[in-house]
C-alpha cells in the first residue's frame, strides 16, 4: 500500500512463428507494460524492424466504432458484451461483419426515411393547424379580399365514389375536409385548404367531379371540426413517427445479441494487435520488451515457455540495473496497489500526479489528512448525512464511469466523517439536539464557550496550526524516507525538507511555541536562538559550493576553477545570494504553509456562523418563534450551506493537501503502469 | 482601458470558453468516414450539438436537423446580444442582421417559386424560419403575396421594403431574384460597416479588417456565378460587388472579370497581398476548380485572422467577430458534411469539405 509493486524489466526474443501465441498469452495475462525496444536496443538496432499493424488497427478501430454507434442507437451500452472468446478474427471474418453492418445500416436507413416521409406530412398539417387555430371562427365563412387571410373555404359535393381519391390527392396540400352530409350518390364536403394553393385545388377539384354549393353554409362548430381533424391526424402521425423509431430501436435489439460478439471480438482483434506493435523482428525472430510486476514474472515466465515449448530466451533484469543499461532514458512504470476503499483517494493522488517509482504512495495519508481537514471544515451531522445519501446516488448513476464513480465515493467518506466531526461538536443541521462529544463549536463562535480545552476561537486556531505542523512533518519524514530510499544522500541532508531543513522547521516552531507561551514577550535566549536557527542557516550557506564541488568530483571533470583560481568574487556573490534568497524561501515558505492551515478553522467558523446567521432570519421571519416561513428559510440555508461550504470544504482540502502536503516530498514524473490487458480500454 | 475591461470582460470569458468547446477537427474526419447517413448523424450523440441527433432520431429528416442547426445559431448570436452595449451591441445586433436576411431570401426564393414558376412549394414551406430576430416579418403574408409590389408593402415597417421597390422592375424583366437577394446581402454588409464606424477605432479597425476578409470571399464567390451562370458583362458584374472587400476592390474583380484567366489574376492579387499565399497556374480543373481554390484560400486567411485575433489583446470587438466567425464555419462544415454524408458523396469528395 505504501510503495508501489516493484518492476521487474523482461526482454524477450520468440521465434517467429510464434508470435501470434505469444501475443495471445500476453494479453491474456495483461501484466507486461511495454517500452519501445529502441530504449534498449544495442548496435544490432540497424537488423530490428518494427511490426507494422496500423492499417489493421484502423480497420478493427472503424468497424468496432461502428458496432458502438448501432449499439447506442438502440439504447444498448458495451457493458452487456460477452466474455471475450480467444478466436482471432481474420480478414474475411471482418469483411464479413462490416457487410451485416452495412445491411444493418440499410435497413435502418430505410426506417428513417419512412419517419421523413411522414415529416413531411406532419409539416403540411402543423401549417395549416396553425393557420386554423389563428384565424378562429368560421362559420360565417373567410374574408378573402384581406391580406391577412390565409385560408381558402369551399362547399360542394362530389361522387362517392371519388371521395376518397380527392382526399388522396389532397394529402400532398396542406387541407381539411370536414363532411357535411350526403345526398343521393353525391357527399357534401366543407374543404379548407390555404389560399396560396387556390390553382392547385381547383384544378384537382375539377378532376374528381367537383360542384360547388351555390348557397354555402358553415355549421357554427366548423372551427373546432375542423381543428380537431388535423390534430386528431397529427397525432396519428406523430404516433406512426414515433412508432417507426421504436421499430428502429426493435431492429437493433434484435441483433444485438450479435453486434456484442463482434464488438468483443474486433476489440479482442484491436488489442492482440496493439500488443503486436510492440513487437519488433529479425528475419525469424520476434524481440520484446517491457516491465512486469515482480509478484507476475514467474507465471509470466512460465506461461511464455508453455507456448513456445521452451524455445524462448527471456532475460529478467530489477529495475535499477535496466535502467542504468537503458540506451535512452526509460522510466519505470508504478502500479498503485491500494485497496478498493481507498481508490477515491488515489484518484485525487493520481489527479495531481504519478508517483516516481521507488517512492512512498501517499494515498492512505492523503485520505487521512483530507478527510480530517474536511470533517474540521463541514462538521455537522445531518449536513454529512445528506452527502452520505448524494454520494450514495452518486454511485448508483455512475456505476460504470470511472472518476465520477470514485467522486461519489469520495462524497460518502467526506459525508461520513463530517457526521463524526458533527458529533464530536454537537451540531445537528446547524442545532445541537445532543451534546458534543469533544467541544462545542457552535457555542465558541456565538460567544457561549464552555469550560475545557478548546474554549475559544484562538484555541481552534491553535489546533488547526497543530494540524498543519503534523501535516507538514509527515510530509518531511516521506521526504527523507524517499531520499533514503533513492540514496541521494545530498539531497537528505541540504533539502529544504531535508535533514537540516526540518530541523530549522521545528526549530522555528519551538521558537514561536516559547514566543507565544511568554505572552508574545520574550524569545528564547541567544545561545539557543544561534544554535537552533543560526547553524542550520549557515549550513545552508555550504549548500551550493558543496554540491557544485561533488558534482564536479564525481563526474570526473575538473574542479570547479582549473588553472589554479579557487573563488572568483563573482562565483562568492553568487552563493551569498543562493543562500540568501534560499533562507527568505524556507523561512517564508514554511510560515505561509504552517498558517494556510488556518484556513481550516476559517472555513469551519464560517460554516458554523452562516448556520447562526440563518438561524437568526428564521426567527426573525417567525416573529420570535417558528413558523412555516421560518422552515423553509432554515431548509433553504442548510442546502445553501451544504451546497457552498461543501465545495469550499473539498477544495481547500485538496489544496492544503496538493500545495503544503505534497510540496514537501511528492515527486510526481511518475508514469502510469499500462500493461495491455483484455480490461485495456481500446 | 477601463472601459473596454468593462465592456467585454465578461464577453470575452464566456466565449473563449465556447470556443474551447468548438468540435475538434478529428470529429469531421470521422463525420467524412461514417459509412452511412445514420451513423454520421449518431456521431453527434456525445457532442453539444446531441440536439440534432436527437432531432433527426425524431423526424428521420435532415432538414428539420438543419432548421434546428439555424434556430440554434440564431438563440446562440441574440444571447450574445444581451452581453454589450452601447456600439458594441449596435454591431452585434448588425451581425445577427446576416440570419434575417438569410430567412427572408429564404421566403423570397420560395414565394418566387409559387407565385412566378408556378412550382409547389408545400414540401418547403415548413421548413421555414419564422421566429422575429430584429423586425416583424410576417413570412406567411409574403408566401401569400401577388407580386412584389405587394412584398414591399407587406414588408413596409422594414428596410427590405425599398429594396424590393429599387429592384422589383429588374427581377420581374430578368424573371430571377438574383439581383434581390444581391441588393439584400450587399444591405446587410452596408448597415455592419455603418455599425463598424460606431465603435472605438481599435475596435472599428479589428472588424474591418475581417469583415473585409468576409466580403473578399462574397465576391469571389460571386464572380464565377456572375461569368458562368448569369453571363454578365464586367459593368454589370462590378455593379452586384460587394464594397470595401479587404484585398479585393470591385475595380480589382472587374479587371480579373474580364481577364482571359480570371482565376490566375485574382491570386495574383491575393498573393501580392498575403506574401507567400498563391495558387499555382498549372493548378488544373478549370476557371470554377480555380476558383474554389481561391476561396479556400480565403478561408485560410479568415481563419489565420480569426487565430490572430484570439491571441492578441482580449478585450476588443474581435472576440465576438471571431466567435461569429468560428460558430458560423463550424456549422456551415456541419451541414455541408451532412448533406454530403446524406447524398452518398464519396470519402474522397468529402475529404475537400473536411
Amino acid at each position: 500500500m505504501m510503495f508501489p509493486a516493484t518492476m521487474k524489466h523482461l526482454a524477450a526474443v520468440v521465434l517467429e512463428k510464434d508470435a501470434d501465441a505469444v501475443a495471445d498469452v500476453l494479453l491474456s495475462l495483461g501484466v507486461l507494460h511495454f517500452v519501445d525496444l529502441k530504449s534498449f536496443a544495442t548496435e544490432e538496432e540497424g537488423r530490428i524492424e518494427p511490426v507494422h499493424v496500423e492499417s489493421r488497427q484502423s480497420r478493427l478501430n472503424e468497424t468496432r466504432r461502428r458496432i458502438e454507434a448501432l449499439l447506442q442507437l438502440g439504447g444498448y451500452s458495451t457493458d452487456q458484451a460477452p466474455a471475450p472468446d480467444t478466436r482471432r478474427l481474420s480478414s474475411e471474418d471482418i469483411e464479413q461483419i462490416d457487410k451485416q453492418l452495412d445491411r444493418l445500416s440499410a435497413g435502418l436507413q430505410a426506417i428513417r426515411n419512412q419517419q421523413k416521409e411522414l415529416q413531411s406530412e406532419i409539416l403540411r398539417l402543423q401549417d395549416i393547424e396553425r393557420h386554423l387555430s389563428a384565424y378562429g371562427e368560421l362559420s360565417s365563412g373567410i374574408q378573402t379580399s384581406s391580406r391577412h387571410t390565409f385560408l381558402q373555404l369551399r362547399t360542394g359535393s362530389l361522387p362517392l365514389q371519388r371521395v376518397e381519391g380527392l382526399s388522396q390527392a389532397l394529402d400532398s396540400l396542406p387541407s381539411v375536409m370536414v363532411p357535411a352530409g350526403e345526398s343521393e350518390d353525391r357527399r357534401r364536403v366543407i374543404l379548407l385548404t390555404l389560399r396560396r394553393n387556390a390553382d392547385e385545388v381547383e384544378q384537382m377539384l375539377s378532376r374528381f367531379d367537383w360542384q360547388d354549393s351555390s348557397s354555402p353554409q358553415y355549421p357554427e362548430d366548423l372551427d373546432v371540426k375542423a381543428l380537431a381533424d388535423v390534430q386528431g391526424r397529427l397525432r396519428h402521425l406523430q404516433n406512426e413517427q414515433e412508432g417507426k423509431n421504436r421499430e428502429l430501436k426493435a431492429a437493433v435489439g434484435a441483433k444485438k445479441a450479435t453486434l456484442l460478439q463482434q464488438w468483443q471480438a474486433v476489440r479482442l482483434g484491436e488489442l492482440f494487435l496493439r500488443v503486436q506493435s510492440n513487437f519488433a523482428h529479425t528475419s525469424r525472430t520476434v524481440l520484446f520488451t517491457g516491465w512486469v510486476p515482480s509478484s507476475r514474472s514467474r507465471e509470466t515466465e512460465r506461461e511464455i515457455k508453455r507456448v513456445t515449448d521452451g524455445v524462448c530466451y527471456l532475460e529478467w533484469r530489477k529495475a535499477k540495473d535496466a535502467t542504468e543499461s537503458a540506451v535512452k532514458p526509460v522510466k519505470i512504470p508504478v502500479e498503485l496497489k491500494n485497496p478498493r476503499f481507498l481508490k477515491p483517494f488515489e484518484m485525487l493522488v493520481t489527479n495531481f500526479s504519478i508517483p516516481e517509482y521507488g517512492t512512498i504512495d501517499p494515498t492512505p495519508l492523503v485520505a487521512v489528512a483530507y478527510l480530517v481537514m474536511f470533517g474540521l471544515m463541514f462538521a455537522d451531522v445531518g449536513h454529512g448525512a445528506v452527502l452520505v445519501l448524494l454520494g450514495l446516488f452518486g454511485t448508483i448513476s455512475y456505476r460504470n464511469r470511472g472518476n465520477l464513480f470514485q467522486l461519489s465515493n469520495l462524497v460518502i467518506w467526506c459525508g461520513a466523517t463530517s457526521i463524526v466531526s458533527g458529533a464530536l461538536f454537537g451540531s445537528y443541521f446547524g442545532m445541537q439536539w445532543l451534546p458534543p462529544l469533544w467541544f462545542n463549536y457552535h457555542g465558541i463562535v456565538s460567544g457561549h464557550p464552555e469550560a475545557g480545552v478548546i474554549s475559544s476561537i484562538y484555541d481552534i486556531l491553535t489546533l488547526t496550526i497543530y494540524i498543519g505542523i503534523t501535516v507538514i512533518a509527515v510530509g518531511m519524514l516521506l521526504n527523507w524516507v524517499n531520499l533514503i530510499g533513492a540514496r541521494k544522500w545530498f539531497r537528505l541532508i541540504f533539502d529544504r525538507a531535508g535533514i537540516i531543513g526540518s530541523f530549522l522547521y521545528f526549530s522555528g516552531v519551538w521558537t514561536a511555541t516559547y514566543y507565544v507561551q511568554h505572552d508574545y514577550r520574550s524569545l528564547p535566549s541567544a545561545g539557543y536562538l544561534f544554535w537552533l536557527l543560526g547553524v542550520p542557516s549557515l549550513l545552508f550557506l555550504v549548500k551550493a559550493p558543496l554540491e557544485e564541488f561533488l558534482s564536479h568530483r564525481w563526474s570526473g571533470e575538473p574542479g570547479p576553477h582549473p588553472g589554479g583560481a579557487r573563488l572568483s568574487p563573482g562565483k562568492v556573490f553568487s552563493y551569498v545570494m543562493d543562500w540568501m534568497l534560499e533562507l527568505l524561501e524556507i523561512y517564508t515558505g514554511y510560515l505561509a504553509n504552517t498558517l494556510s492551515f488556518m484556513r481550516v478553522a476559517g472555513l469551519g467558523i464560517a460554516h458554523v456562523t452562516l448556520l447562526i446567521a440563518f438561524f437568526q432570519i428564521a426567527r426573525m421571519a417567525g416573529g420570535g418563534g417558528y413558523n412555516v416561513i421560518s422552515i423553509v428559510i432554515l431548509v433553504l440555508g442548510n442546502l445553501l450551506v451544504i451546497a457552498l461550504e461543501g465545495l469550499s470544504a473539498g477544495i481547500q482540502s485538496l489544496r492544503l493537501n496538493y500545495y503544503e502536503f505534497f510540496s514537501k516530498y511528492f515527486a510526481g514524473s511518475g508514469i502510469r503502469y499500462n500493461p495491455v490487458s483484455l480490461q485495456s480500454r481500446s | 482601458m477601463a472601459g473596454k475591461v468593462q465592456t467585454y470582460a465578461f464577453i470575452n470569458a464566456k466565449l473563449r470558453a465556447r470556443i474551447s468547446n468548438l468540435l475538434p477537427e478529428d470529429f469531421y474526419r470521422s463525420l467524412g468516414k461514417a459509412h452511412s447517413f445514420i451513423e454520421a448523424m449518431n456521431l453527434f450523440h456525445d457532442t453539444p450539438y446531441a440536439e440534432l441527433e436527437a432531432v433527426y432520431s425524431r423526424t428521420g429528416d435532415l432538414k428539420m436537423c438543419e432548421l434546428a442547426l439555424f434556430k440554434r445559431e440564431v438563440e446562440i448570436f441574440l444571447e450574445v446580444e444581451n452581453y454589450v452595449t452601447g456600439g458594441p451591441l449596435g454591431f452585434v445586433k448588425a451581425l445577427t442582421t446576416r440570419y434575417e436576411t438569410e430567412a427572408l431570401k429564404n421566403v423570397l426564393r420560395l414565394w418566387f417559386e409559387r407565385s412566378q414558376r408556378g412550382r409547389n412549394i408545400e414540401s418547403k414551406v415548413g421548413y421555414l424560419f419564422r421566429e422575429q430576430i430584429h423586425f416583424q416579418i410576417p413570412y406567411d403574408e409574403l408566401l401569400n403575396a401577388r407580386d412584389m409590389g405587394e412584398l414591399a408593402e407587406i414588408l413596409g415597417k422594414t428596410p427590405y421594403a425599398d429594396l424590393i421597390r429599387e429592384h422589383q422592375a429588374e427581377v420581374e424583366e430578368r424573371r430571377t431574384l438574383f439581383p434581390l437577394e444581391i441588393a439584400i446581402d450587399r444591405y446587410f454588409y452596408r448597415q455592419l460597416l455603418s455599425a463598424a464606424t460606431k465603435l472605438e477605432r481599435q475596435d472599428e479597425e479589428i472588424a474591418r479588417r475581417l469583415v473585409g476578409v468576409q466580403v473578399d470571399l462574397e465576391n469571389v464567390n460571386w464572380v464565377v456565378r456572375f461569368k458562368v451562370y448569369y453571363e454578365l458583362t464586367a459593368d454589370q458584374a462590378a455593379s452586384y460587388l460587394l464594397p470595401r472587400g479587404r484585398v479585393l476592390d470591385p475595380a480589382a474583380v472587374r479587371n480579373a472579370y474580364t481577364a482571359e484567366d480570371p482565376a490566375g489574376s485574382l491570386a495574383q492579387i491575393l498573393s501580392t497581398h498575403y506574401g507567400g499565399a498563391s495558387i499555382s497556374p498549372e493548378t488544373t480543373g478549370g476557371q470554377t476548380a480555380r476558383l474554389d481554390l481561391i476561396e479556400g484560400l480565403l478561408q485560410e486567411i479568415l481563419a489565420h485572422e480569426v487565430h490572430r485575433i484570439l491571441g492578441s489583446y482580449p478585450f476588443s470587438i474581435g472576440i465576438i467577430l471571431a466567435y461569429f466567425l468560428l460558430k458560423q464555419q463550424e456549422l456551415h462544415r456541419i451541414v455541408t458534411l451532412l448533406n454530403a454524408s446524406y447524398y452518398g458523396l464519396s470519402t474522397e469528395r468529402m475529404e475537400h469539405f473536411i
